[in-house]
Parts: structure tokens; C-alpha cells; sequence
């Protein structure tokens, strides 16, 4: 074999081996199970924490979207908060007007999370924020469950932890 | 290898053009200051970046790193994708050109109506590679010019990896 079939070949291994890794890494279009994690949002509460505060509730919960499109941010404008026997929701205003603080990841720059009276919750993919809101309600004491509703998604995928006060 | 012209055009087009965007077209995409910098895109590439991720935290959280790195990679695309064009250094070019194919790895798996970004990289990747290999500037290209005068020239003539990447 001469020279320069031989390189032709070593480079046609390594271009096929990238093609079919990285197709395989971000899609699973060689082998399976096939995924696109652009197609539609996902929000997750990476961390959470509640405590009473005066007469009201202040809610602590760190946000962020892990899938979706990059070209508009991801969305929640309807929270639900409920145990067993028990359960309220927000809707985008009220989430919008509870919401006193929101801290910014590091790593956010010019990509901010955000809230709106529209939209709720507003989370550009991959960003992440600390958003603080007074709830004017005591919650009493006990275990509770929130869930984020993204529209469009299903309600598996929806964000969702617990917490106890 | 005058069937590679089209192939120098569209793959040294795809950088000039990404480049002249940031850089001359809308120079605001390169002000930090700015809603529409893109270094802000960066945050987009981090829940599957798998092992670039680090190198993106890091990135974002330096804002003169950011900017740095941005204007560079905008200046070098340019440069690159006309030196393509034009067949000026093709193969050092090309190698360039690779290496920022390589680089869009973190965003491959963006694409929410098909596998866009992997799709360009693996192109321009395989292009790239193409254009490197077949010296495609010496034909139809100022490297021509260059490769009667000079000859065949390396990066280093002593360096043993760097002898190996060829200008022209």
C-alpha cells in the first residue's frame, strides 16, 4: 500500500470514528436508544429549602433548564405546591408578584433567569437561578411537594421536588 | 483537484461568514456589555457538554477569558475561511479550520428540529480534513504561486509533529 492511501485511510478512521462517536454521544444515532435533548424544555429544581417568615412563607428554589432549544428560554407560569391533604396553585402573575429576589448563577452572563406577570418563571437553557419568593401564606408544618409546569411537556417530565417546613 | 474549489468555497465560507458576523457585522456580539453578546451563547452548551463542561464553566465565569477567547476564534475564523477561499496556506488553514470544527463538540447535540450542530461540525470536519490533505490551494489557489517558488514548506523543519503540518 502506498503512502498516500495509507493516510487517506488512517484519516477516514478518524473522521468515521468521530462522526459515528459524537453522533452517538449527543444523539444515539449509531447504536440506540435515539434522543434529541433540544427538542423541547425540561426544568429541574436543583435545590430547594422553605421556612415561615412572619405571616407569610419564604420559598427558596434553585432553577434550571436542562434540555430544550437554545433560541427561546424555557418557561413555568403555573406552580403548584401540595401535600396530602392540601394544595395551591400560582399562576404566572402571582409568581411573578411573590418573587422578591433572584440570584443569578455565575456562570449566566447575559443568558438571565428571570420572572414575568406572561410568563412565569423565564429560564434560558442551561442557566440557572436562585429565585426567593414570599408566599402570603403560612404553610404549616409537614412535607410538601412543588411542580413547575412547563407547557407542551409532559407530566412526567415536569420539575418537581419536596420540601418540609 | 480542481473539483475541490467548490468544497474550499463552502467550507471557508461557513467560517468567514461566522466570523464576519460576530466580528464586523454585528461588532455588539463581541461587547460583553452587550444583550446580544455571544459569549452568553456558551451557557446554552453546558447541560450536555459532557467533558467540555469545566472548560465552559470556567469560560463563562472569566468574562476577559470570554472575550478573549471569542475574538480570537471570530478573528481566526475569518482569516481562515478567506485563506481557504482564496487558497492562501490552505493547509495550515484547514488544520485551523479542523480544530474549530473539533471545537463545536459542546454544542453538537443542539438541534431541535433535526441534528444541525452535529451535522455542521461532522461537515466541516471532513471537509477540513479533505482540504489538509489534498494541498487543494496549489490548484485554482494562491498556494500555487507560493508551491512554485518555495516548494513544499512545514510549520518546523526541526520539530517532529510540527514538521508534519504542512503551509501550502
Amino acid at each position: 500500500m502506498d503512502k498516500t492511501a495509507l493516510i487517506a485511510l488512517i484519516f477516514t478512521v478518524l473522521v468515521a470514528g468521530w462522526i459515528l462517536a459524537t453522533g452517538q454521544w449527543a444523539y444515539g444515532n449509531v447504536v440506540g436508544p435515539l434522543v434529541n435533548y433540544s427538542k423541547l424544555p425540561k426544568l429541574e429544581i436543583t435545590y430547594i429549602q422553605a421556612s415561615q417568615h412572619g405571616n407569610g412563607t419564604l420559598l427558596a428554589m434553585n432553577v434550571t433548564d436542562i434540555d430544550g432549544p437554545d433560541a427561546y428560554p424555557a418557561t413555568a407560569p403555573l406552580l403548584e405546591i401540595y401535600n396530602s391533604t392540601w394544595h395551591i396553585y400560582l399562576n404566572s402573575s402571582q409568581i411573578s408578584n411573590f418573587t422578591v429576589k433572584v440570584v443569578q448563577a455565575p456562570w449566566n452572563e447575559n443568558k438571565r433567569d428571570s420572572v414575568n406577570w406572561y410568563s412565569g418563571f423565564v429560564i434560558p437553557l442551561g442557566s440557572e437561578a436562585q429565585f426567593q419568593l414570599l408566599l402570603p401564606l403560612k404553610l404549616s408544618p409537614g412535607n410538601y411537594t412543588i411542580v413547575l409546569y412547563t407547557p407542551g411537556i409532559s407530566l412526567k417530565s415536569e420539575a418537581m421536588a419536596t420540601f418540609s417546613i | 483537484m480542481e473539483y475541490l474549489l467548490p468544497l474550499r468555497f463552502a467550507v471557508g465560507w461557513m467560517f468567514l461568514d461566522g466570523g464576519l458576523r460576530k466580528a464586523v457585522l454585528k461588532p455588539s456580539k463581541l461587547d460583553p456589555n452587550s444583550s446580544s453578546f455571544v459569549g452568553g451563547k456558551l451557557v446554552n452548551f453546558l447541560p450536555h457538554a459532557g467533558p467540555f463542561k469545566p472548560f465552559l464553566i470556567m469560560t463563562l465565569e472569566n468574562r476577559a477569558l470570554d472575550v478573549a477567547f471569542l475574538t480570537i476564534f471570530s478573528y481566526v475564523e475569518i482569516i481562515a475561511g478567506l485563506f481557504i477561499i482564496i487558497g492562501l496556506l490552505t493547509r495550515l488553514s484547514s488544520l485551523a479550520a479542523l480544530i474549530m470544527s473539533l471545537g463545536f463538540a459542546p454544542a453538537y447535540w443542539l438541534g431541535s428540529t433535526c441534528e444541525d450542530e452535529w451535522q455542521i461540525g461532522s461537515l466541516l470536519t471532513a471537509g477540513a480534513v479533505v482540504l489538509m490533505l489534498t494541498a487543494s490551494g496549489r490548484v485554482m489557489g494562491l498556494d500555487s504561486i507560493l508551491y512554485k517558488k518555495l516548494g513544499d514548506r512545514a510549520l518546523s523543519k526541526k520539530v517532529p509533529i510540527l514538521n508534519m503540518i504542512k503551509l501550502w
